[in-house]
């Protein structure tokens, strides 16, 4: 083997590898981020605080999922799942806390 | 050291405190808050909600009044109100004093139901019980029958009942905690905009104070172009926080007209009412 036809066949191998890590999120990633985002979302409205912003980015994840695209699936999920448990922080906090906002 | 264990103290019985406060101090708090922080609202101008803080919008406000732009709806609600169901009953078999001039006792705690009934869902619990099905609950005719219920009560005094029921109590205490605690993605509550930053403009909103928030309702509003119910305006005023609203007569929104208009007991009927 020359050291030409060595080059290109590792720069191939590279390129395999790489291509493998960069593909990133695939329909299992997306799938499993948007199970959790619905699930913070659910406990949020049970909670009876949901945001009226997080069931929308569900829908943009779920729509990015379905036209293939995976990364922007998962990135809208995880922003969804961030509201719902935000939410769900807020009333725990909030438990408590809106007693010291009463006018006495 | 000393200083702060007393803070902790303080802070302590205050939220005891709290919790074992009676509605009616509640109350003198609440309309004392007001009074001291705008000493030139006359006592009774408070149902005239935002308009009771500026004068040049109050007096755009009282020539819109003069041709009041929710006569049509008072028409079609009286209308509506007299008009018996397929059954041969009407609306005023189901209420007290036939209807008329009750609205300033809604809403009270039905010990029976063991839940708190609004004007609009007992207007709705009438037409069930005759065969009727119920309406819609944030605007169209729900709004005006009970605009022209609350236009037949006009001048009537608010006086909401707490009866001696810890369910009553409960639910009144829910309805003041929803009033206080901030939600959605803006985190603010109900009280951040109409008790702390009353008077303060938003954009394109002065806001108004809380104290005699729901006499003047349903309300017309110049930007819906059409009468809605008090659930209706909960429903904005939880998206402009951007939190979900919750359901229209459910238990949340009862429970918080309940603790709202307990607050303005002692204010006039002055619905319906016309808004920007
Ligand atoms: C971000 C600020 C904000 C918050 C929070 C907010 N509102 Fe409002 N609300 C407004 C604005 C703006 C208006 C329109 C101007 C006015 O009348 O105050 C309004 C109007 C109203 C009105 C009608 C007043 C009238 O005279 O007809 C009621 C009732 C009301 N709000 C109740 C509530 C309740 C109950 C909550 C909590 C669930 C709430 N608001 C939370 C901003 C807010």
């Amino acid at each position: 083997m020359n050291i030409r036809k060595q080059a290109s066949v590792s720069v191939a191998v590279l390129l395999l590898a790489t291509g493998t890590a960069l593909a990133g999120a695939g329909t299992a990633d997306a799938d499993a981020a948007i199970a959790a985002a619905e699930a913070a979302r659910k406990a949020a409205a049970e909670a009876k605080f949901e945001w009226n912003t997080t069931a929308p980015l569900i829908e943009e994840a779920k729509a990015a999922a379905a036209a293939g695209d995976f990364d922007k699936a998962v990135d809208l999920a995880t922003k969804a799942k961030f509201q719902g448990d935000a939410a769900v922080a807020q009333a725990k906090h909030e438990a408590e806390a809106w007693k010291g906002a009463v006018i006495r | 050291m000393m200083k702060r264990l007393c803070i902790g103290l303080v802070c302590i019985l205050m939220a005891a405190g709290v919790v074992s406060a009676a509605p009616e101090d509640d109350r003198q708090a609440f309309v004392n808050y007001f009074q001291k922080r705008f000493p030139n609202v006359g006592a009774d101008a408070w149902v005239n909600g935002v308009y009771a803080l500026d004068k040049a919008s109050y007096e755009q406000w009282v020539q819109i009044e003069e041709f009041p732009p929710y006569e049509l709806a008072l028409g079609e609600g009286e209308e509506l109100f007299n008009t018996p169901f397929a059954n041969g009953k009407t609306y005023a078999d189901c209420f007290p004093n036939g209807g008329v001039g009750i609205r300033q006792t809604y809403p009270y705690f039905d010990t029976g139901l063991g839940e708190v009934v609004t004007l609009e869902l007992a207007i709705n619990n009438c037409r069930v019980k005759n065969g009727e099905e119920p309406l819609g609950y944030k605007k169209g005719k729900i709004a005006a029958l009970s605009g022209y219920m609350a236009y037949t009560s006009r001048g009537k005094v608010f006086d909401i009942e707490i009866p001696d029921d810890p369910r009553a109590m409960a639910a009144y205490e829910n309805g003041k905690k929803f009033y206080y605690s901030k939600r959605g993605q803006l985190n603010f509550s109900c009280a951040d905009c109409h008790v702390t930053n009353a008077g303060m403009q938003v954009r394109a909103d002065k806001l108004s104070p809380a104290l005699g928030h729901p006499t003047h309702f349903p309300v017309y509003r110049s930007k819906w172009g059409a009468m809605g119910t008090l659930h209706r305006r909960f429903d904005g005023c939880n998206k402009q926080v951007r939190a979900k609203p919750l359901p229209a007569q459910g238990d949340e929104y009862r429970n918080l007209e309940y603790f709202m208009t307990y607050m303005s007991n002692g204010l006039e009927v002055n619905g319906p009412g016309a808004r920007k």
